[in-house]
């Protein structure tokens, strides 16, 4: 089967630091991959480099087949992006933000006034459909992000760190949003540096470090028939950082 | 609590010394030019003032002004001038601080932390105050100072008049910022703060642009407005700003007393000086440390309130999003459904802030006075009506307007910018979006200039229409021209649209929109005008300068915008990479 994201050899440099190294990753159509890394690890520019934020130093990104940097608006149409950060326009109303990214889209303009407001009514924004962005709250913020990348129907879905900010029921209500959109053939790209999400809702998980790819796989084959080692002690293991127990232990 | 102060100013001037210190070298030079140059000027203020004192001092200048029938005694000036300074000095420093401290009491991303933070509240308040206080003393001191000492000199003040100048000046500035601090409070529990930052940045830009303009259009009318009996009795209307009974000219007469030796009266006002001022600044601090903290908790909890524009929920708002736009929709729904979506998400988004309302007020003002200065009695009957004084005026106008729409189209993206990024519109599109959002205000704003101009001036309807196709043309080469320094100059971090002329970009912009202005002008108002001094026919002449503008405005408006277009796929790009340089620059040290 063709995949959905396919990346070779991506590479992007910064002067002589380099923030990504030759990724190759794939992700298959209805598939949730979670890509986790340390701060700095390379996952945001990695994400920019996919929905075209950034141009690789070298390498290609193909979304559904397409070349992003061949055929960019082909690419673009296939995806959703949600950033670490959700900047909207402040000024805008939830409804008016939604209808603004549907006809970027170029979603029929019936099709997106219903599926503006089944989304809404999804994310409990119903009753701040007409107020600005601004008197949002983060968690509304980004829920109203998140309806954005989902109006145009996307077959892949990338999100930065989707949970962040959100309250426990918010979390659980994108978490079973990405599993329902899953089983219906959308593929799901996401980061988060919460391992217990990864480790239950990923079918696969990526381990980046030093713009390097270093693990990937399901989480049994993370754990490489090494029993029943968690998620964190693998990702401790490969990234480093069990010797922070010690000094925890001498700050306790 | 005067330790954690210190610790906090200290903190403050560490944070401006950072800052200094990592800019680039061509920021660091403009910074150390521009405080040379300031004191430059105040050099300059105190020369004047010593020129202008000692010229006053002369028995010629007495006999000068009982000529001019002023009816003024010019000793008697001289000692009001530091009167009419130090009041100048407390207003300077009541207003001027409002829109410094707003930001500082609550807009400023540090109050949190400040907060929770076990520290006196006190303290917390001075060291913001001081924040403000600071650059307007130092500025007051450069702008005043020389002034005064300038005025000392030539009539041999004593010491104390020196050495009092400074400390009086900060008494003054800190009194008036404490009231400015209370305004602000006073403010806030009415207007949100950012509601109110972006008013006063509108009042602010307006009352700068009446004083610029107020200067141009006074030359014009000074003679039959400024005569000397009207001075004679603006000066008497004054004396009441001067007199003892106005506590904000103590300071003045204390120094001028002190300055001739007149210890008695000059000591006392100098007590009734500084015990004002404490008076005054104690009892700002007590007020504010009541009112602030209750009003910046009030501020923060107002800030969840829901900025509701129509209660309709649900799936009735998103259809009534929709219905809202239909006639915007039917008369434009041949655009196809990105580009339009671009354009009404534009206008929305400019209609909301209020800070744009400055930019439209200032062109329409600007074609308010110049209207009255050119179609006034005389100047009408003398010029030539025909092609020329409404259409360069109405140019003009335009292109103020187009300056801010194309300089502002792709930075006033700002941060939201990832939105268009990652979505699959064509720069084409994109281009052709920010192309028409700039162009139909100014255009429809100049049209109905052009109309209501030529019915004045009782032109014909082929010279109008001529004149319409002119400014059309000259509209769509600039809009071109400043979309394309739009892309060079293009920096999201920009959130005020009032930032988009500035920088080296902008002034290119301004500079090329002007050399262009000039061209195109030249064809389209000169070219009839040559027409009919050659004895060629009228329609000749302005067809061939509708044939040779149109050329002209097509390599003003296609050629530059050409050139930047391939940028706009990689706008935003470098702010990324700039990022990625400052971090590793911070690391190696």
């Amino acid at each position: 089967m063709l995949p959905i994201l396919q990346l070779t050899s991506l590479h992007k440099t910064y002067g002589t630091t380099h923030a990504v190294r030759d990724l190759n990753l794939s992700v298959q159509p209805g598939e949730i991959f979670g890509l986790l890394g340390p701060n700095g690890a390379g996952k945001t520019t990695t994400f920019k480099m996919i929905v075209g934020l950034l141009q690789p130093t070298s390498g290609n990104v193909q979304i559904g087949g397409v070349d992003i940097a061949k055929r960019p608006l082909d690419a673009k149409r296939q995806l959703g992006f949600v950033p670490d950060t959700p900047l909207l326009y402040e000024k805008l109303t939830a409804t008016e933000f939604l209808l603004f990214v549907a006809d970027l889209y170029d979603v029929e303009r019936a099709a997106a006034s219903r599926r503006a407001a089944e989304l809404l009514r999804l994310f409990d924004l119903e009753k701040n459909a007409d107020d600005l962005i601004d008197s949002f709250s983060h968690g509304m913020k980004q829920k109203t992000a998140l309806a954005g990348a989902l109006i145009h129907d996307p077959k892949l879905l990338i999100l930065d760190e989707p949970t962040v900010g959100l309250d426990p029921k918010s979390a659980r209500l994108i978490k079973d949003i990405l599993r329902q959109l899953s089983e219906r053939g959308v593929s799901v790209l996401l980061s988060t540096h919460i391992l217990e999400i990864a480790e239950r809702m990923c079918d696969r998980i990526g381990i980046i470090s030093k713009g390097e790819l270093i693990a990937v796989g399901t989480m049994d084959e993370l754990r490489g028939g090494a029993g029943d080692s968690s998620l964190e002690d693998i990702f401790l293991g490969l990234t480093g950082g069990t010797e922070y127990a010690e000094i925890a232990e001498l700050l306790g | 609590m005067r330790n954690t102060t210190l610790k906090l100013l200290r903190l403050r001037f560490k944070l401006y010394w950072n800052t200094f210190k990592n800019q680039s070298w061509g920021k660091r030079f403009t910074s150390i030019f521009v405080i040379i140059a300031m004191l430059g000027f105040g050099l300059f203020l105190g020369t004047l003032s010593w020129f202008f004192t000692w010229g006053l001092s002369q028995p010629e200048a007495i006999a000068i002004m009982q000529e001019a029938g002023l009816g003024l005694d010019p000793a008697a000036v001289l000692d009001q001038i530091p009167v009419v300074m130090f009041t100048s000095a407390f207003l300077v420093a009541l207003l001027s601080n409002i829109g410094s401290l707003l930001q500082l009491l609550y807009l400023s991303g540090d109050m949190e932390f400040l907060l929770a933070a076990p520290l006196p509240p006190r303290a917390v308040f001075v060291s913001k105050l001081a924040q403000a206080v600071v650059p307007t003393f130092l500025l007051m001191l450069v702008l005043f100072m020389p002034g005064l000492v300038g005025l000392g000199l030539p009539r041999a003040y004593g010491l104390a008049y020196y050495v009092l100048i400074p400390v009086f000046l900060l008494f003054y500035v800190l009194s008036g910022a404490g009231l400015s601090s209370l305004l602000v409070m006073a403010i806030v529990r009415v207007v949100a703060p950012r509601r109110a930052a972006e008013l006063l940045g509108v009042i602010g830009g307006l009352l700068a642009f009446v004083c610029s303009q107020s200067g141009q259009f006074a030359g014009q009318v000074g003679d039959t407005v400024f005569t000397p009996d009207r001075l004679g009795s603006l000066a008497g209307a004054a004396v009441p700003l001067t007199s003892l009974w106005n506590p904000l000219g103590w300071p003045g007469h204390a120094l001028t007393a002190l300055g001739r030796g007149d210890w008695g009266p000059g000591l006392l006002l100098a007590a009734l000086t500084t015990a004002l001022a404490m008076f005054v600044f104690g009892a700002t601090l007590l007020m504010a440390e009541k009112v602030y903290f209750s009003g910046w908790a009030r501020v923060q909890l107002g800030g969840l309130r829901k900025k509701r524009r129509k209660s309709v929920a649900g799936e009735g708002a998103a259809h009534r999003g929709a219905d809202s736009l239909k006639g915007i929709r039917a008369l434009w729904g041949w655009l196809p459904a990105p580009l339009l979506a671009v354009i009404l998400k534009d206008a929305r988004l400019f209609r909301r802030d209020v800070r744009n309302l400055s930019q439209l007020v200032f062109p329409i003002i600007m074609a308010v006075i110049w209207t009255v200065s050119f179609f006034r009695p005389g100047v009408a009957a003398n010029g030539t009506p025909g092609v020329g004084g409404a259409l360069i005026l109405a140019i003009f106008i335009g292109w103020n307007l187009e300056i801010r729409f194309g300089m502002g189209a792709f930075s006033l993206e700002g941060r939201q910018w990832w939105i268009l990024k990652t979505s699959p519109i064509s720069v084409r599109h994109l281009l052709w979006s920010k192309f028409l959002s700039g162009l139909v205000f100014p255009v429809v704003l100049g049209a109905l200039y052009l109309l209501v101009a030529g019915v004045y001036q009782r032109i014909t309807v082929g010279l109008l229409l001529y004149e319409l196709a002119a400014f059309l043309l000259v509209m769509m080469a600039l809009m071109g021209l400043m979309l394309a320094f739009g892309i060079w100059g293009a920096n999201f971090e920009w959130s005020n649209p009032n930032q988009v002329q500035g920088g080296g970009m902008g002034c290119l912009a301004v500079l090329a929109g002007l050399f262009s202005m000039l061209v195109m002008g030249l064809v389209f108002v000169g070219g009839p005008f040559l027409a009919g001094q050659l004895g060629w026919p009228g329609l000749l002449g302005y067809g061939a300068s509708l044939g040779l503008g149109g050329l002209v405005c097509t390599v003003v408006g296609v050629v530059p915008l050409a050139l930047a277009a391939p940028r706009v796929v990689h706008l935003g790009e470098d702010e990324v990479g700039a990022g990625r340089k400052k971090s590793r620059k911070r690391a190696g040290r």
